[in-house]
């Protein structure tokens, strides 16, 4: 080793004549979320997008507009932030919109299986996109994270459906002020 | 062609025992020398050992002169006599041949005369061993004797001396068998004294590696925690001379029953600097660098300068950071043979509770982390709605805290005036209920220090490569050759290439589904060279924002020197992300082009 190193610091010093810059490489969590992202296949309620350009794929938000079902034309932005050791590790999903939802609660935080405990490498960031999308179509009110409107959903669903209405258009349910997110 | 491929990678693990012939025998040499001489000079220790080795070597030769005793005194007084006289004589000689050790560099010099005095003291405390030996066998004999007159009481006074006659014949044949034996003992012990003194020529070499530890060889610890703050001590005291440790931490309260390194009036101090400061205080002519700060906020050549990186980190996420770092600065050959000069040698720790792991990175040749990094257990989750609605456990509610009220913590601060509270600081407190264990950590972090001192003075065979520790029951280590994973994102070598300079992007992407290697498995490929995405084909967005890139030549984009570079290719038909190591030519004639497809 001691030969080697006095290799390599000849190789130093010659590199530093060059002036060689720096030479950062992806990480393995940005390769493969890479490939997720040009691999996306996205519905047409979906859209994705990178506020830090193209060269930071770890960190997107994910736009969702269910075409059906109780949150129709709503728009829901989602922020995605990618662990360096993804797919590993499941990323970190928020919603950045108040939303009215059984499984999602007023932080964000959202409760989807594959986003935690049934989280696997073959998965990608499209099947959580999917996963999302499902949530809007059919929410979940026996695995609740934002109880009171799980209650709702469960006893009354038509009472369920004003509340949701009310929220996206920015009123207020059950004491929290919504923000409105419908038609644009 | 992958198989190829393959078997020549798995095959890539070799060169660690396949180093040049000149520096196995520096280790071989190294080896004998360190074991004779402990690197780091500590005198009581040294004496300690100097004492039992020769206490160990001379005992042997004692029943000889014990059996003497007994029988015929005058007999045995002359050979103890002439013992005496082989014993100062080979003290002599062990002076003789040792003092020209002496003459050579003072620090040595003044523990070559300690091991001359330890052999001088040895052999007081041999005669002493003698003498107590002496008394056994005596006794032993007498026993023996009085059982025979009670049992011969009536036999004759002749058989009685036939019996002594045997007896006698058979100590004499007993002590000519010995004589040989150390005859025997002493020719070896010649002989490696001979070899001993042969290794005195790379004598020299010796200094320069105690030198090159103290002066040259740059080590980084990262991580001043409860790893790093043994690993400091380790490596401070194995010779290691310049050392950096990078911490973001501060001290905290709960630190101190492990961190030993800090005390009650440190906690608030950033652990780095108060570890450097305790180690420069205590640990002469070492110099500890501190840097207090996120891994990620050094620049890449900030890396490069150190020749073994030791890591002493709690997180998954640091460890592959820095490994994808470390892998970065390989290079490799045409052939996707490793340059040596560019691995720089990872010796990792890690623990948890009881357990703990060691293991020896040397990138390109050993796996890296991410070849193996199904050996970290996927963390521990629980279903949100569980930890909202339905808690079971202690740790759900824990988890509850941790992710989803820690907002409340921010308003609790604010509502104190208290600030800081970052989600980091969080995890950390929350990180902080995994119980850590002194020992594990002392067990784990001198393996590595070890370790480390292997690979900086090639004094012994290094690790290979994966060593686990369990303290729970017992103790139990285990040692694993874990293999490469030959198309690792990080550390293989890629598919080698050659492209023309003058290629742009758009050309390349065309030229890809032409080469038979690639036929079948590209057909829209999306390309990144480290850390910029050059085309995407999906999702339009970024389609729109990388497809100015197409037009510019290829060499342009990659940045890079004449060489060339790896490129990770992306496509609907790959399994993985393919590797594919650019090398640029200049421009072909037609003719070799016709050749080539
Ligand atoms: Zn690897």
């Amino acid at each position: 080793m001691i030969g080697l190193f006095s290799i390599k610091q000849k190789q130093k010093e010659a590199q530093n004549a060059n002036g060689k810059g720096t030479v950062k490489k992806q990480t393995p969590g940005e390769l493969r979320v890479q490939k997720d992202i040009s691999e996306l296949n996205l519905a047409k309620t979906t859209s994705i997008h990178f506020p830090l350009g193209k060269d930071n794929l770890l960190h997107f938000e994910v736009t969702i507009k269910p075409d059906e079902g109780y949150y129709k034309s709503g728009t829901f932005v989602f922020s995605f932030q990618i662990p360096h050791v993804y797919p590993h590790e499941a990323p970190k999903v928020k919603c950045k919109t108040k939303v009215y939802h059984p499984n999602i609660d007023l932080e964000g935080n959202v409760c989807l299986n594959i986003l935690r405990e049934d989280w696997k490498p073959v998965l990608s960031v499209n099947s959580i996109i999917y996963g999302l999308q499902f949530l809007f179509l059919d929410p979940n009110p026996d695995d609740p994270l934002n109880h009171e409107a799980a209650e709702v959903l469960r006893e009354n669903p038509r009472q369920f459906e004003t509340n949701v209405q009310r929220s996206m258009a920015g009123g207020v349910v059950g004491g929290t002020h919504f923000s409105r997110c419908i038609g644009y | 062609m992958k198989n190829r491929r393959k078997g020549k990678l798995q095959k890539g693990r070799k060169p660690q025992g396949d180093l040049p012939q000149k520096e196995k025998e520096k280790g071989r040499v190294l080896d004998r020398e360190v074991r004779n001489k402990p690197p780091h000079p500590n005198p009581s220790h040294e004496q300690e050992r100097g004492r039992v080795t020769v206490v160990w070597k001379k005992k042997n030769p004692n029943p000889v002169a014990g059996s003497d005793g007994p029988h015929n005194g005058l007999n045995s007084e002359g050979k103890d006599k002439n013992k005496g006289a082989e014993h100062t004589e080979k003290a002599e000689l062990d002076k003789r041949e040792k003092a020209p050790r002496g003459d050579h560099p003072q620090e040595k010099g003044d523990k070559d005369v300690e091991m001359i005095s330890d052999d001088e003291n040895g052999n007081g405390r041999k005669e002493g061993g003698t003498e107590e030996e002496t008394k056994d066998e005596k006794g032993n004999e007498d026993v023996e004797g009085r059982e025979d007159l009670v049992e011969e009481d009536g036999k004759s006074k002749k058989q009685e001396e036939e019996d002594m006659e045997v007896r006698m014949r058979r100590t004499k044949n007993r002590r000519k068998k010995r004589k040989k034996k150390r005859k025997k003992r002493r020719k070896r012990k010649k002989r490696k004294k001979k070899s001993y003194l042969r290794t005195r020529k790379t004598k020299r070499k010796k200094t320069e590696i105690r030198e090159f530890l103290a002066g040259t060889c740059r080590v980084l610890v990262i991580g001043a925690g409860g790893l790093g703050c043994e690993l400091l001590k380790d490596l401070a005291l194995s010779g290691f001379g310049k050392i950096d440790v990078i911490d973001m931490d501060t001290i905290d309260v709960s630190n101190l029953n492990r961190q030993f390194l800090f005390r009650m009036s440190d906690v608030g101090r950033p652990k780095a600097i108060v570890a450097a400061e305790r180690i420069m205080k205590r640990v002469r002519g070492v110099e500890v660098t501190p840097h207090f700060c996120r891994i990620e906020d050094k620049e890449i050549d900030f890396y490069r300068d150190f020749d073994i990186i030791v890591l002493g980190l709690d997180s998954l996420e640091a460890r592959s950071y820095i490994n994808a770092l470390v892998c970065g600065f390989l290079e490799y050959d045409a052939d996707g043979t490793v340059d040596m000069a560019t691995i720089k040698p990872m010796v990792d720790g890690g623990t948890e509770g009881f357990k703990g792991h060691a293991r020896v990175i040397l990138p390109g040749i050993t796996p890296c982390f991410n070849c193996t990094l199904w050996l970290f257990p996927p963390q521990v989750t629980y279903p949100l709605c569980t930890l909202a609605e339905t808690p079971r456990s202690p740790a759900h509610c824990i988890e509850y805290v941790h992710l989803i009220q820690w907002g409340q913590a921010i308003l609790r601060a604010k509502t104190y005036n208290i600030s800081g509270i970052t989600l980091q600081l969080v995890q950390g407190v929350v990180k902080n209920i995994i119980p850590a264990i002194a020992s594990t950590n002392a067990i784990i972090a001198a393996a590595c220090a070890l370790e480390t001192l292997k690979i900086a003075t090639m004094c012994s065979t290094g690790m290979d490569n994966y060593m686990m520790y369990i303290g729970t029951s017992g103790l139990y280590t285990h040692t694993v050759s874990y293999e490469k994973e030959p198309d690792c994102l990080v550390c293989s070598p890629g598919v080698p290439m050659e492209v023309d300079s003058s290629v742009t992007l758009k050309e390349f992407i065309e030229l890809l589904p032409k080469d038979p290697r690639f036929k079948d498995k590209i057909s829209r490929p999306s390309i990144s060279h480290q850390t910029s995405n050059l085309y995407m084909q999906a999702p339009p967005v970024l389609e729109e924002m990388t497809r100015p890139n197409l037009a510019k030549p290829l060499k342009e984009l990659m940045d890079c020197d004449e060489k060339g570079g790896v490129l990770n290719i992306n496509d609907k038909t790959l399994v993985g992300v393919l590797r594919i190591h650019v090398r640029f030519v200049e421009a072909m004639t037609p003719a070799e082009e016709n050749d080539n497809s």
